[in-house]
């Protein structure tokens, strides 16, 4: 099967259909996704898309309804061929969201497990456990038991456990989200670093944009089971591919606009629209986001700017979020400077043409130009 | 490079064989379903298949009553349904049995919950002096047998109404109304003290686990300890609560020996001695009758303890991630709290084993003097007794009957113990929901069959040969195989209670790290479950070692076991033999408790504080 084709490796998942039974909606839909090596690729999305499930797929401990999966050109999983490898036959890692460190196994027992597995003989286990745990900053905590040590070492010790074993593809379930923000952006620092140094293949899922976004070269975001966009975290959160990537990605959410309604604010857009080389008619929304709103004190000469009301405005530690009123609509903006702006005044604000985001009926995005 | 383009090759839509091949290779890497099916088949046949063949008894003419039944061998009748429930001679055979059993169960249910919530609660979560020590003392009467207590009562209750030696009441002067001495109030007062380290297991377990910040957030919120304690803890322990009801009510149900020694002189029957009666007067059809109604009250009580515990599910909250356990001050209820606690020690414990070794140590009970003493009917030679002409000690039956106890009772509960933390594994992981069910059910089942009601259907089942397995009468085998099928129950609830705590995780963080199937049973499912794996084979080990209602059917004189021993030995008039018999039985079960605490290296007193 494996071919020295260089497309060949990495991970290949194709026309994959999860189905739980019991009349539920596919938990993942014919997807199709070329994960290259050495690839730092994000499953993102929110609880209940499907992001789990395929990560667990791809590490055999759940099966497939259909579809295959090839790992390094060698296929691990083909209903159609009636192909199965087990999780244990993968020479994977997975570091679950929980840790999963076995509790009566203490640090150096823990990351020794799988080299024993491997009939690796005991000096050089030595040497490896003394590798890892170095590089990881945890042999202080050689012999103590899990439960003796913190959050933050425990998730050390999953991430030793793991790569004492040098697997191929590394799996991580949420690999940040049980830790405190300080030691995200460490453990943010050691992840990158990791996967530089071993150039393995990493795949990690999320619901969290943040870790999306610092962590991920690629992102898949998923929703409802179904691949939404692929593609380098800017392009997803600068060309969202539909009006889900737009409302999910961004810290905050975006302001939609529905050309169907009446109102002020569709009015002053289907101006500001015309100017764009499409089809009105094709546009069924808007999307602004908050950081893209140039806001300014109301002034003399506004024709191309909408006017607004202020409604409140809340200090977020460096930036402020200005709550618009546009004839009764209610707009985020971002700015990093209020001055002249208060609560209850009038303002006006426009959009640079890049920063707008145009979706059909379908909800897919409008390129334009 | 990336993409989810169409031109990805897609695979060719696949043969149904291939399909087929990929299912059966996912079930094979994770055979929980083969084990699930094998095991289902197992306890088919060793549980549901002789329980079965006893209740179509109950429906099937039964040769010796061709005549008056109206019918041949083996065709249904209703004639043994109407004879119990509505001919002449009911009352006495179901209907008062019944009321008698419904009065002892409530009345035991509520003075175990009331005093064993307390002491769950005082061994749990408050500063009781001496806390560790309570806990394992409050847990003694349930290693001793009950029909132990049944003894030590006669010792010091007995009164003129059935002969042998005089109690010490009597020795002092006194002669016991026949309602002390016998019948419903002392029978109630010993199940009572029996069950009750069951209610304080339940709940001083689920108290220990109690998140303390359910209370304060409570209190905050402006609510008196009194309504924290009825409206938040209580309800959250309910579930606790109900297990333990559930438990004592099904083992009053089950219980022979206390009535047959306390009943039987008043004639007092429970459905348990009617059912006994029936067996040993060869009624079989009528016994399945009464064993059947046994089970359906059984089952009933269990249904309703299920269908309650769903509703409690949705609510799980104990044992949340942050979890603080506060102890609570006693302050200057800590000595009336030491006294109650010391004081239901000494009323179930130490005054019924004290009384039982003081008879064995005394020619005439009750008197305390020199020459009253003696060590004859331990080690003594030449005695002037017809038989059993020495101590106890001395006698080679009561050694051969402790070494039949001690490997029947060990293999039976390590069996039971590792199929119960199987069966939990399956029942947890099954893909297959039915399979879970099932299983479930099966194992828990004789615990809706009273012992005595069990034997009988093993010996209806094996009695004969059935295909490859031969007639097993009189062999030690069927008696290692009910003892190992009886406690199943234990057994499976401590490993499906085992399994529901542990994810998946960490045999997933095993699989992935490469372990095989076997590997991960061995290096991480067993060692995780360790502990409950002591208390899975513990618990069996303490109930088969005193349980006499079981194996006093199943055992002849070539197998016996120390409590048909001692029953043998109460029917023959030596009663300081038999009590030094059932004093012995308590060693063993101690010793036995002492030996799976080492080897586990964890403490049953853990269980309930510490």
């Amino acid at each position: 099967m494996a071919s020295g084709a260089r497309e060949m490796s990495g991970v290949s998942i194709r026309s994959v259909t999860k189905n739980y039974g019991g009349g539920t909606p596919n938990a993942v839909a014919d997807l199709d996704l070329e994960i290259p090596e050495a690839e730092f690729l994000c499953l993102l999305g929110p609880s209940g898309c499907g992001k789990s499930t395929t990560l667990r797929m791809i590490a055999g401990l759940e099966n497939l309804s259909s579809g295959e999966i090839l790992i390094d050109g060698v296929t691990v999983d083909s209903v159609e061929k009636g192909i199965f490898v087990r999780p244990e036959d993968r020479n994977m890692g997975l570091v679950f969201q929980n840790y999963a460190l076995w509790p009566h196994m203490t640090v150096e027992q823990n990351i020794e497990f799988g080299l024993k597995i491997r009939k690796i003989p005991q000096p050089e286990r030595q040497r490896r456990i003394g590798e890892v745990a170095s590089t990881l900053g945890i042999e202080q905590y050689r012999r103590r038991y899990p439960s003796e040590i913190s959050g933050g070492q425990q998730q050390r010790v999953a991430l030793a456990r793991m790569i004492a074993v040098s697997p191929r593809i590394i799996l991580l379930d949420e690999p940040l989200s049980n830790l405190d923000a300080k030691l995200r952006l460490d453990m943010r620092a050691e992840l990158k670093r990791i996967h530089s140094e071993l150039g393995s293949t990493f795949i990690f899922v999320t619901h969290d944009q943040w870790e999306a976004m610092t962590l991920a070269t690629t992102i898949a975001v998923m929703n409802e089971g179904r691949l939404q966009q692929l593609g380098k975290p800017e392009d997803i959160y600068e060309r969202p591919a539909n009006r889900f990537v737009a409302e999910f990605v961004g810290t905050l959410p975006i302001n939609i606009i529905e050309m169907a309604d009446d109102g002020a604010l569709k009015a002053w857009m289907s101006a500001y629209l015309s100017h764009l080389p499409v089809n009105p008619s094709e546009i069924a929304s808007v999307g602004l986001r908050p950081q893209s709103l140039d806001l300014r004190p109301a002034g003399a000469a506004d024709t191309p700017r909408c006017a607004a009301t202020i409604l409140d405005i809340v200090p977020t530690g460096g930036n402020w979020i200005v709550e618009l009123d546009v004839g009764g609509e209610r707009l985020l903006a971002l700015s990093g400077d209020i001055d002249g702006l208060a609560t209850g005044r009038q303002v006006t604000f426009t959009v640079d043409r890049k920063h707008v985001h145009l979706f059909d009926s379908g909800s897919s995005r409008i390129n334009v130009v | 490079m990336i993409g989810n383009s169409a031109q990805a090759r897609r695979p060719a839509s696949g043969r149904a064989i291939d399909r087929l091949r990929y299912r059966t290779r996912t079930w094979l890497s994770e055979p929980t379903i083969v084990f699930g099916l094998l095991l289902s088949c197992l306890f088919a046949y060793f549980i549901l298949a002789p329980v079965m063949m006893m209740l179509v008894d109950a429906i099937t003419v039964d040769f010796a009553d061709q005549n008056r039944a109206g019918g041949a061998e083996g065709a249904f009748t209703g004639y043994y349904l109407h004879r119990a429930l509505a001919s002449r001679i009911s009352p006495y055979i179901f209907w008062t049995p019944l009321l008698n059993t419904a009065i002892v169960s409530f009345c035991v249910i509520a003075i175990t919950l009331a005093l064993g919530s307390l002491l769950g609660w005082l061994v749990s979560r408050t500063d009781l002096l001496g806390k560790r020590w309570f806990s394992t003392a409050l847990v003694v009467p349930y290693m001793v047998p009950s029909w132990t207590f049944a003894l030590a009562w006669l010792a010091l209750f007995r009164n003129r109404k059935i002969g042998g030696l005089n109690s010490w009441v009597e020795s002092l002067g006194f002669s016991p109304p026949d309602w002390l001495s016998y019948g419903i109030v002392p029978i109630t007062i010993i199940l009572a003290l029996h069950y009750l380290p069951f209610v304080i297991l339940l709940v001083g377990n689920a108290l220990r686990q109690f998140d303390s910040q359910l209370e304060d957030s409570a209190r905050s919120l402006g609510a008196s300890p009194r309504i924290v304690a009825f409206r938040i803890v209580l309800p959250l322990l309910r579930p606790s609560i109900i297990s333990a009801a559930t438990l004592v009510f099904a083992k009053c149900l089950g219980d022979v020996g206390v009535t047959y020694i306390l009943g039987v002189p008043v004639k007092v029957d429970l459905l348990a001695t009617s059912l006994l009666r029936t067996i040993s007067t060869g009624q079989d059809g009528m016994s399945a009758v009464i064993a059947g109604a046994i089970i359906i009250l059984g089952a009933a009580s269990v249904l309703i303890d299920m269908r309650l515990l769903k509703t409690a599910q949705r609510y799980v909250t104990i044992g949340a991630k942050g979890a603080i356990h506060r102890t609570v001050r006693l302050g200057r209820w800590q000595w009336p709290a030491v006294t109650f606690a010391a004081a239901v020690v000494f009323v179930s414990a130490v005054v019924p084993l004290f009384a039982l070794f003081l008879t064995t140590v005394m020619r005439t009970p009750g008197i305390i003097s020199a020459g009253n003493l003696t060590l004859e009917f331990w080690i003594g030679h030449d005695l002037d007794t017809t038989a059993l002409r020495q101590g106890i000690l001395l006698t080679g039956e009561f050694w051969v009957a402790t070494w039949n106890t001690v490997w029947m009772v060990g293999v039976a509960s390590v069996a039971a113990g590792l199929l119960g933390l199987f069966v939990g594994y399956v029942v947890v992981r099954s893909p297959v929901a039915a399979v879970a069910a099932f299983l479930k059910q099966v194992t828990f089942l004789p615990y809706l069959v009273p012992g005595i009601a069990f034997a009988a259907a093993y010996l209806s089942m094996f009695a004969t040969p059935h295909g490859p397995i031969p007639s097993l009468y009189g062999t030690t085998a069927i008696l290692v195989l009910a003892l190992f099928a009886s406690q199943m129950p234990f057994a499976s609830r401590a490993g499906i209670a085992a399994m529901m705590q542990m994810g998946k995780e960490p045999e997933e963080a095993a699989k992935i790290a490469g372990a095989g199937w076997w590997r991960r049973a061995v290096a991480i499912v067993l060692p995780i479950h360790r502990g409950s794996l002591v208390s899975g084979i513990l618990l069996p080990f303490i109930s088969g070692i005193k349980g006499l209602s079981l194996v006093i059917l199943l055992a002849v004189p070539g197998t016996d076991l120390l409590t048909t021993y001692a029953v043998r030995l109460v029917d023959y008039g030596y009663t300081q033999a038999a009590n030094a018999v059932a004093i012995m039985i308590c060693v063993v079960a101690f010793a036995g408790t002492w030996v799976v605490q080492k080897i586990g290296r964890s403490n049953l007193a853990d269980g309930i504080g510490g």
